[in-house]
């Protein structure tokens, strides 16, 4: 257990969903941000100018109000944009509520909580042990119903045993991958010494840097494989995020 | 255009913003309810960025608005009507919610800020009912910009040339509370409409599984907060400003901001029934939709004169009628939406026992919902009563307190007991180990107080008058059971942590707080409304007199002065001084100084006790030269135990005399002080878990540990002590010896003071009829409320041809009968029951006793057969249970084994 609360697999699985764009992203939005800012600006520096550079309520207000403006524009105009774009394709599938599984995920993460809950409360001296065992058989027993549901419905989180196991596999792939061109290259350049004894290190340094280019090409397939399977499965808890980038790199 | 008549550009832009705004508002409606019903992703989209521009709209309209004010633009009747030229800056801002059109445009402001920032958070999470919770603020929005483009535009310019200046804010509400305390209470009811919204769109979306319930509970809690803030803003205010030496009248203003905040702390305690135990769902809509329904009723109740108040807008019968069409709008449509859902909105288990947290919890939900509708009640019993048989009664503070008292305690003592309960049952065994501690701590407090003040068991009425009991005592005694209850919650919840991770009490302290915020955050609340009643329970102890001072010390030569213009030594038995209590006051001396706002009269007055001079202080009244009366300025010596509280009620310019009300009001620092630990606790249920993540992910390290526990814990301690730093703030401004004013009344405040407990009684029961804001005329200090004294003396007094008294007042039947007779003279002389703090009508607390009574027989009636049904479904569940399949037990354990 952590100093702090962690992430559930039904947080995690929100925020998936959450991650999914309202949207698509607009390519040229970094573009017109900078324009936007630039307009903004150039209005204050006029605005401040006109007060001849006096901070006064007034003009605090006018920047205020110019602020306004600009992203009462940009945002009528996205209104006004979105309303007459095209039908998108996905947007029957995107307006379909998150369904059994968001639930089931909810209704698993309130019984985790009053299993751990009941084992506080028995070890705060609040409920005797058999009224614990009690009530904590009952929300097992409901808990492993739904979990068994989940799994039905497939694409759950997994649980932590389950997390771990992929990373182990990820992990053992990726090493696998990498271990295999580095030695080809250490083997290939061993031999290039052997025929050039006096060799550069200006040629050695370009073998190494090939060794790594070559070494990386792999590793970067294997970090596709294993960024694939963490979007499959998100992971339960916040702490095995760094671990999980750890297992990419 | 007429050449008298302005022009001004600010007012065309400003109405062209608004009328924009309401356009786009409208279209936000219609493209949400489209977008989600049609599972559109672009109108759904629409309407989300629809709703930002909307925002920013009424950010340029209300920074025209200030624009206007800074600039003085009094082409604007509203600028005219609400500022003037000489007011401070401040002022002027504040000015913009000064008046009914710009609190109103205010309220669209928040409401487009709040729903903004919630929609840009929640848009993705909950995209299935996005667009109903846009359709549902917008509904709201058009609402309000509707009557400000319509009924009351602030933008709206004179038809005449525009005057000179301003006729400038009213003086009551250029202090520094009122620059703050609006803003906090709009921010408050503005807050319920992002739940509402919420639980309106889950409801048309169908989504009514616990997930709107998170984010609903955030917005709550905001509300929860913000609505606290104003209340206790306002009541410093009215401590400081009104010079009456208490902080709450049960004002149908702020009467109107506690009714939801009652129903939000009954919602957030719910929801933890939901999301512990998945019930009540159906009630968490209901509680959801009333906090708004209530804050919209509170608007309608202070804006349309339905309801008589120090500061409430005026009678407008125009925006009643709009008001009253908008709750039933809102009423019909939460009833029929939650009707329709209703077979969604079953629960997944039952009570199991009357002893289990969660029935404490349904429990403080009816005490609270009770709350709520008795100051609804009783704050519109004058007007349902005149309504009724067209005769105006009085509904005055005594009246509320002897309800309003009882249910408080009740609610005191769950604060206590309900975080010593289990779940679902708690066997007497165990009971009892919770309870011993926190109960023997209540007796112990109690019998000490007894011993060591004997006049603590000073009794109170309750319900009725002839119902008197030692309410202070018991409420003490409940404030020490809830410092035990909830001291007991963290020192064996630390104790607990600590043997399950190994870490030192301190860090398992701190590891308990955040992982379990919103617990422990609430624990806080509950310490800090204990805090709060003790302050609450000082009131019973306080104590008034008047004095009049025919001449300063600084007259009368007897008194040596320092090097500073103040007394250097307390002369005997000096004629400019008084004693009350255990103090001494010295009059010194009168100051008369004038300003471009004010004139203004200070009295120096040094306070004394055993001889040592404890300090001096500065009451004074301001005649604002634009304001109608002189305000007054009251000076407070703040004590640990006590504060002395001195107004200055009327003096003579040419004599030097001066007549001076004292108030000591025991323990009324723990009021606010209450209130700070109510914040902080408020603060941690805040914490986002980002945070708490970000803590547990950085190097496991002591010092690091230590070191990131000691920031968070410095910016909230931070947004505690600048509100407590604020809160000194105001005694500056107070204290500065002021200028010169005009004629007063001379000591008519201090004449005519009762002479009997039986007259006392009879004028704390009497209303003055001066137009004053519900005052006693014990309390008023106006000539009417002097002459009505003389009356009811005279009254009580009065001797029969025989000569013989025509009351006894040395019986306890011959002074009942004089209060009833003098009180039945009243009424008979003013012709109605308007002049009686207390109604006479029977509805008046039949109504109240039957809702209370029935209340608490339909729980426990209702709350047997759920208990019966829950614990035959739980021995079925326990007799049907399976055995764990090793497989999915080793998954179950796995995944607590990541829950902390």
């Amino acid at each position: 257990m952590g100093l702090f609360g962690k992430i559930t697999a039904a947080e995690a699985v929100e925020q998936l969903a959450s991650q999914e764009p309202l949207a698509p992203p607009d390519p040229l939005r970094w573009v017109k941000r900078l324009v936007a800012l630039a307009i903004l600006l150039f209005g204050w520096w006029f605005i401040l100018w006109t007060y001849r550079f006096h901070l006064t309520a007034p003009a605090v207000f006018v920047c205020i109000g110019f602020f306004a403006v600009e992203v009462a524009v940009y945002n009528l105009f996205r209104t006004g944009a979105q309303a007459v774009a095209d039908e998108d394709e996905n947007d029957s599938t995107w307006g379909r509520p998150l369904g059994a599984k968001g639930e089931l995920e909810r209704e698993k993460k309130t019984l985790l909580k009053a299993i751990k809950e009941a084992e506080f409360d028995r070890e705060m001296g609040k409920l005797s042990k058999i009224d614990a065992d009690e009530m904590i058989g009952l929300y097992r027993a409901r808990a492993i119903e739904v979990i068994k549901e989940l799994d039905k419905l497939g694409g759950t989180a997994g649980t932590v045993r389950e997390q771990i196991e992929r990373e182990v596999k990820a992990r053992l792939e990726i090493e696998a991958r990498t271990k295999k061109p580095v030695e080809k290259a250490v083997g290939r350049e061993a031999k290039r010494k052997d025929k050039r004894v006096p060799a550069k290190a200006a040629a050695a340094a370009d073998a190494a840097s090939a060794a790594a280019d070559e070494a990386r090409e792999p590793a970067d397939e294997a970090k596709q494989a294993a960024a694939e399977a963490q979007e499959s499965a998100p992971p339960n808890d916040v702490s095995e995020q760094p671990a999980a980038k750890e297992a990419t790199q | 255009m007429n050449d008298s008549t302005p022009f001004s550009p600010i007012a065309l832009v400003g109405t062209i913003a608004l009328l924009a705004a309401y356009l786009v508002a409208a279209w936000c409606v219609a493209a949400g309810i489209a977008g989600n019903a049609r599972k559109s992703r672009r109108l759904v989209q629409s309407s989300v960025y629809g709703l930002y521009g909307f925002g920013a709209l009424i950010v340029l309209a209300s920074a025209l608005m200030i624009y206007a004010f800074v600039t003085h633009d009094f082409s604007i009747k509203y600028v005219a009507h609400t500022s003037d030229v000489a007011m401070p800056t401040v002022y002027k801002i504040t000015s913009f919610w000064g008046g009914l059109d710009g609190s109103l445009l205010f309220w669209v402001l928040v409401l487009s800020l709040f729903s903004t920032v919630a929609i840009a958070f929640n848009a993705k999470r909950h995209r299935d009912m996005i667009g109903y919770v846009v359709a549902t603020v917008m509904v709201v929005q058009v609402f309000f910009i509707s009557l400000l483009i319509f009924t009351k535009n602030p933008f709206a310019t004179s038809l005449t040339a525009a005057p000179i200046d301003g006729q400038g804010l009213n003086p009551l509400l250029q202090n520094y509370w009122m620059v703050i305390h609006p803003p906090s209470l709009y921010i408050g009811f503005v807050a319920a409409t992002i739940p509402f919204s919420f639980g309106i769109g889950a409801l048309a979306s169908g989504r009514l599984d616990d997930m709107w319930i998170g984010t609903v509970r955030t917005w709550m809690l905001i509300c929860f907060g913000f609505l606290g803030l104003g209340l206790i803003l306002g009541g410093r205010w009215a401590y400081e400003e009104l010079g009456w030496g208490g902080y709450w009248a049960w004002d149908p203003v702020e009467n109107a901001g506690l009714m939801p905040w009652f129903t939000a702390t009954a919602f957030l305690h719910s929801a933890i029934i939901q999301e512990q135990r998945g019930m009540m769902k159906r009630w968490n809509l209901v509680l959801v939709c009333m906090t708004f329904f209530l804050t919209i009723f509170g608007t309608f109740m202070t804006r349309s004169g339905a309801v008589q108040s120090v500061h409430a807008f005026g009678e407008d019968n125009v925006l009643a009628l709009q008001f009253i069409v908008f709750l039933a709008v809102i009423g019909i449509v939460s009833v029929g939406l939650i009707v329709f859902r209703s077979n969604k909105l079953s629960s997944k288990s039952e009570f199991e026992s009357f002893y289990s947290r969660e029935f404490a919890f349904l429990l403080n939900n009816w005490i609270l919902l009770g709350c709520a509708f008795f100051v609804l009640f009783a704050t519109m019993f004058p007007t349902i009563s005149e309504a009724l048989d067209g005769s105006r009664v009085s509904v005055g503070i005594s009246f509320f307190n002897k309800w309003m008292t009882p249910l408080g305690l009740v609610l005191l003592f769950l604060a206590g007991a309900a975080p010593l309960l289990a779940w679902r049952r708690t066997t007497r065994e165990r009971l009892w180990q919770q309870f011993v501690i926190p109960l023997s701590l209540a007796a112990a407090t109690i019998i000490t107080l007894i011993i060591a003040f004997p006049n603590v068991t000073t009794k109170t009425a309750i319900f009725a008058d002839n119902v008197a009991l030692p309410i202070s005592l018991v409420n003490f005694g409940l404030v020490a059971f809830v410092f035990g209850s909830i001291s007991q919650e963290f020192i064996r919840g630390a104790m607990v942590r600590r043997r399950q991770t190994g870490s030192d009490p301190f860090t398992s302290m701190i590891g308990l707080v955040l992982s379990k915020r919103r617990k422990y955050g609430g624990y806080i609340v509950h310490l800090g409304m204990a805090v709060l009643f003790v302050g609450f329970a000082g009131k019973a102890y306080d104590r008034m007199v008047d004095r009049t001072i025919e001449i300063p010390a600084a007259m009368d030569k007897t008194t040596p002065f320092d090097a500073d213009g103040t007394a250097s030594v307390l002369p005997p038995n000096s004629k400019s001084s008084f004693a009350f209590g255990s103090y001494v006051f010295l009059y010194e001396r009168l100051i008369s100084t004038s300003d471009d706002h004010k004139d203004a009269v200070t009295a120096q007055v040094s306070i004394w006790k055993d001889g040592e001079s404890l300090g001096v202080v500065y009451p004074g009244k301001w005649d604002y030269h634009r304001g109608e009366e002189a305000t007054t300025e009251v000076a407070i010596r703040v004590r640990a135990s006590e504060d002395v509280y001195v107004v200055l009620t009327g003096y003579d310019l040419d004599n030097q005399l001066a007549n001076f009300r004292v108030f000591i009001n025991p323990l009324i620092s723990w009021v606010w002080i209450g209130f700070l630990v109510f914040a902080f606790g408020t603060l941690v249920c805040l914490i986002p878990q980002g945070v708490v993540d970000r803590l547990s992910m950085r190097p496991k390290s002591k010092v690091g540990r230590i070191a990131d526990v000691g920031i968070l814990a410095a910016v909230l301690f931070g947004l505690v002590a600048g509100l407590a730093t604020q809160a000194h703030a105001q005694g500056a401004e107070h204290v500065t010896a002021g200028g010169g004013m005009g004629a007063d009344g001379i000591g008519w405040a201090a004449r005519n003071r009762p002479d009997t407990g039986t007259s006392e009684k009879a004028m704390k029961e009497l209303l003055c009829v001066c137009g004053c804001p519900r005052e006693s005329v014990f309390d008023c200090k106006c000539k009417a409320a002097a002459d009505l004294r003389g009356q009811v003396m005279a009254f009580i007094n009065e001797r029969d041809a025989s000569g013989h008294p025509k009351f006894d007042l040395t019986s306890s039947e011959g002074r009942s009968k004089a209060y009833e007779a003098v009180l039945t003279e009243f009424v008979s002389q003013y012709g109605g029951e308007q002049v009686l703090a207390t109604p006479r009508s029977k509805f008046s607390w039949l109504l109240p006793s039957l809702a209370m009574v029935g209340g608490l027989g339909l729980i426990f009636v209702v709350g047997r057969r759920m208990v019966g049904r829950g614990k035959a479904n739980t021995k079925a569940a326990v007799a049907a249970k399976p055995v764990e399949e090793d497989e999915y037990a080793d998954k179950l354990d796995d995944e607590l084994a990541g829950v902390d």
